[in-house]
């Protein structure tokens, strides 16, 4: 599963387009982001307000806690005002025996229900107010009398009860809380140790917590020690089954505790042993979820939507000169190349641009250089192609033809037409640039035999050829202008008919070597140099040039290749073409 | 102009939380609205306040406006017909009621338009609207008081019956002399007895004295003679020195307090649902021996 979502995610990473990349590659960060950022902060949140809340229920126990303790501190220093002060001093024999419990009841009615004071043998020595005991009364086996006379020492707080002991009090029935305690008395002049009995009202101890409210649904009880329920502000529900109070398990165990869906916080009263126990529902301690979850969708889901258009637009103008570069790039490929390569967006993407348009100009001037050389190829080989066929030379050799015949000297005539014919066939060469040294010569011979004819043997030939560079390649039409040459630049001036021109090929190292020398004028030195350099203008001649020539072989072969000049004046000039070895092809094309 | 799927999302997204923001709204708005209170009658004379406080616990905890109409004068089944008819017509939502003439009662609410009603203790079965009743079993409350006598060994057994009587004591009556026909043990059934009439019982032997009505408790304790065995079902204030000096024997009573609360908690769910729940109040014996000790000590006496 993991390897098909990988492979899922590594196909959509490299079918999709870079601004879905982007778009979508910043929208999952940033709702990663949002959505941990929201629930760090809700959980901190959350956090916090607990931590509010629960502070501030633990500061209404801790209050609830003060006023009972300052409750039973005063129900403690009655005790004892009535233990030592009244009934320490009590003789019980005396009429007024009850008077200093009548006093002190009178002050605290309020909060006592009744004070009594009974024998070791459980009479009723004294009571406040004033009432007549229930006729079997029987209070030996109460808890709160022998706990008193067991612990002389201690006051003793029992569990409510409904007071039962005084008949006529004028209530229905009251709820008490039992304290009680020993105290010496007086009768006649024995002392002895009987047990103060102080009724507390039940309803003074439950204003202490009526008015007390937690966070909403909270409520505060009290119970004793052994998780008996003291107080509680739902105690009759709980006594009928109709209610239940599980807190009371953890009576005594003072601190913060957690049960279920309640956080329950005790303190322990002193004295007593009782304990203060508060019950917050969990969910008014935090953020409730429930009730808001529609308001944090609605507001997470907006601010999702403001993310997607943020990161559209984002994505948008990051990947748009992307986009733009790439339409040139492929306006490019597709040979059309626009006038303007984009150059916008971040740096970067201009530094791309700027490359890729300096990149498309120079494929531009490289293809236009090749094109332009193309073009001037084509018009050196039209210019050759069009030298070949020099309509003076042609109409010139025709006259000469023409007037053999007519002096019906025949065989010059066929001579003339031959080597005429032989001339132009060599000269085509079938379009070759490349042809044997042999055929080189033979067409030089040809147009030397023309020529010869022409100048009526004002000249001779020779043509003296090493047989090792017969069957090498030279570049075609070079010793024909270089003949031309010294024929109507030289030859022709000379007045005597003792022209003389030589042609010779030999192989010089690696290099093969094509010469043509006469004897005639001979070329200024200073001339020499320009010879090669001028742009070649011909009177007359086929019209090819010495420059041409050289030019030509230093395209071919390079600069170390091409014409050599020596001349000296009156003496002759020598012309050297220089090109490197070529092995002609195994077998001759038939002529 | 086609818009492109980014633009359209954002668009759908702010309206799914524009439609959940408007709900959130308007589920703020009805939690922040007060919790409804219900207006609620009780035409209950109960002897005591333990029926009171179990009202006003029930009150406090399920919202309730509670109007309580519990003391009569003399013509007290007039009255409550007339305080009936006035509740209803004051749009009280339910009306709890002891009916002190059934047949009136009955009569008057099966005249009137769907009244919601909750009795206590006396039923009233030709009632044609569906409608909770809170009550003990009388026929229970009879044979446990019959029990009662039998365990104390009495000889005879003098049953007490008040001047007017209804299914509930001819309930109680079937349920005490079934107990009383199995163990064979002789009674009568008088009218509320004066205490001259009561010696023409005690040549009997050991005579027991069971008032079937809480109101006969304390004439009871009154006229019976001292070595009489007396027992009773229900309990009141007055009764409850006889109780505690062993006058009585003992008693067969259910928690006042549970009725209270559990009529109110019934008349309220009948409100909100419309759904009848009717509740049967547990029995318990007391006597004198465990009449403060829990669990009595709170039906007897209820804290609050």
């Amino acid at each position: 599963m993991i390897k098909y979502f990988v492979n899922k995610i590594y196909h959509f990473y490299h079918e999709s387009s870079i601004r879905a990349i982007v778009f979508l590659t910043f929208t999952i960060a940033a709702l990663v982001a949002l959505l941990m950022m929201g629930m760090t902060l809700f959980w901190q949140f959350s956090r916090q307000l607990s931590s509010n809340l629960s502070n501030e229920n633990q500061s209404i126990v801790e209050y609830a806690n003060r006023s009972l303790n300052s409750y039973l501190s005063n129900m403690i220093h009655l005790a004892d005002s009535v233990s030592y002060g009244a009934v320490r001093n009590i003789d019980i024999t005396s009429p007024d025996a009850g008077r200093q419990l009548e006093l002190l009841y009178d002050a605290n009615s309020n909060l006592i229900h009744n004070i009594t004071l009974f024998s070791p043998a459980c009479q009723v020595l004294a009571t406040a107010p004033a009432g007549k005991p229930q006729a079997d009364l029987s209070v030996a086996d109460e808890t709160w009398f022998t706990d008193a006379l067991a612990s002389t020492e201690n006051l003793h707080f029992s569990p409510p009860v409904v007071e039962q002991f005084f008949a006529g009090t004028g209530e229905p029935y009251t709820w008490v809380i039992p304290l009680s305690c020993a105290a010496e008395y007086t009768e006649g002049k024995t002392s002895k140790t009987g047990v103060v009995l102080i009724n507390l009202r039940y309803s003074g101890l439950a204003d202490l917590f009526n008015d007390i409210t937690l966070s909403d649904g909270g409520y505060i009880f009290l119970a004793d020690s052994d998780g008996k329920i003291i107080y509680h502000p739902r105690h009759q529900l709980l006594a009928a089954g109709l209610a239940e109070e599980p807190g009371t398990m953890l009576a005594g165990q003072s601190g913060r505790h957690s049960e279920g869906r309640r956080e329950i916080i005790i303190r322990s009263a002193g004295y007593t042993g009782w304990s203060v126990i508060a019950v917050i529902p969990l969910s008014r301690l935090t953020f409730d979820i429930q009730q808001n979850l529609l308001f944090l969708l609605a507001i997470m889901l907006m601010y999702f939507a403001l993310l997607i258009w943020v990161n559209a637009f984002l994505s948008e103008k990051l990947t748009d000169p992307v986009k733009k570069l790439e339409q040139s790039v492929l306006d490019v490929e597709s040979g059309h190349y626009p006038l303007e390569i984009y150059e916008g967006g971040s740096h970067e993407i201009q530094h791309l641009g700027h490359s890729i348009r300096q990149m498309t100009k120079l494929i531009q001037k490289q293809a236009d250089d090749i094109a332009e050389e193309r073009i001037h190829e084509q018009k050196s080989k039209l210019n050759i192609l069009q030298a070949q066929i020099n309509p003076h030379f042609l109409y010139n050799t025709l006259d000469i033809i023409v007037w053999f015949i007519e002096k019906q000297r025949y065989p010059e005539a066929l001579q003339a037409v031959s080597a005429l014919g032989r001339f132009f066939r060599l000269s085509l060469s079938q379009g070759k640039d490349m042809i044997v040294v042999r055929d080189e010569l033979e067409h030089v011979r040809n147009y030397l035999t023309i020529q010869k004819m022409r100048y009526k043997n004002k000249f001779e030939f020779y043509i003296d050829a090493a047989e090792e560079t017969l069957d090498k390649l030279c570049v075609k039409l070079v010793l024909q202008p270089l003949v031309e040459n010294a024929i109507y630049h030289s030859i022709d001036f000379m007045t005597d008919n003792d022209g003389e021109i030589v042609i010779s090929s030999r192989l010089d190292g690696d290099c093969l070597c094509l010469t043509v020398k006469d004897n005639g004028l001979g070329i200024a030195p200073e001339r020499v140099p320009k010879l090669l350099s001028e742009n070649a203008t011909f009177s007359k001649g086929s019209g090819v040039g010495l420059k041409n020539v050289h030019e030509r072989i230093t395209l071919y072969f390079g600069k170390e290749y091409g014409v050599v000049i020596h001349s000296e004046p009156d003496v002759g000039t020598l012309v050297t073409i220089r090109m490197p070895v070529i092995p002609g092809p195994e077998k001759e094309e038939p002529r | 102009m086609k818009l492109r799927s980014d633009r359209l999302i954002p668009l759908y997204l702010l309206l799914a939380a524009a439609v959940l923001l408007f709900a959130a709204l308007y589920q703020n708005t009805r939690s922040a609205e007060p919790p409804q209170v219900y207006n609620v009658s009780v035409l209950v004379q109960a002897s005591g306040d333990r029926f009171a406080k179990g009202l006003e616990q029930a009150a406090l905890d399920l919202n309730v406006d509670l109007r309580s109409v519990t003391s009569y004068t003399t013509y007290k089944r007039t009255e409550q017909l007339e305080y009936l008819r006035r509740e209803l017509e004051n749009q009280a939502d339910a009306v709890v009621i002891y009916a002190e003439d059934s047949a009136a009662v009955t009569s008057f609410l099966n005249s009137q338009q769907s009244p919601v009603i909750v009795t206590y203790g006396r039923p009233l079965e030709t009632l044609t609207s569906i409608h909770p009743h809170i009550g003990a079993d009388d026929m229970e409350l009879g044979r446990r008081l019959g029990e009662q006598i039998i365990h104390n060994e009495a000889s005879f057994c003098l049953i007490l019956l008040p001047l007017i009587t209804d299914r509930t004591h001819s309930r109680r009556l079937e349920g005490l002399k079934a107990v009383l026909e199995e163990n064979q043990l002789p009674f009568s059934v008088q009218i509320q007895e004066t205490p001259a009439r009561y010696q023409s019982y005690t040549e009997s032997g050991q005579m027991a004295v069971a008032a079937l009505d809480e109101a006969l408790l304390v004439p009871m304790c009154e006229a019976a003679p001292q070595d009489a065995l007396l027992f009773g079902i229900g309990f009141v204030d007055e009764a409850r020195t006889s109780l505690a000096n062993g006058r009585i024997t003992g008693l067969v009573v259910f928690s006042e307090f549970e009725a209270g609360y559990l009529s109110l908690k019934a008349a309220v769910e009948m409100v909100k649902t419309g759904t009848a729940i009717d509740q049967q109040l547990e029995i318990y014996d007391v006597t004198v021996a465990d009449m403060y000790q829990e669990p009595l000590v709170h039906v007897l006496f209820p804290i609050g």
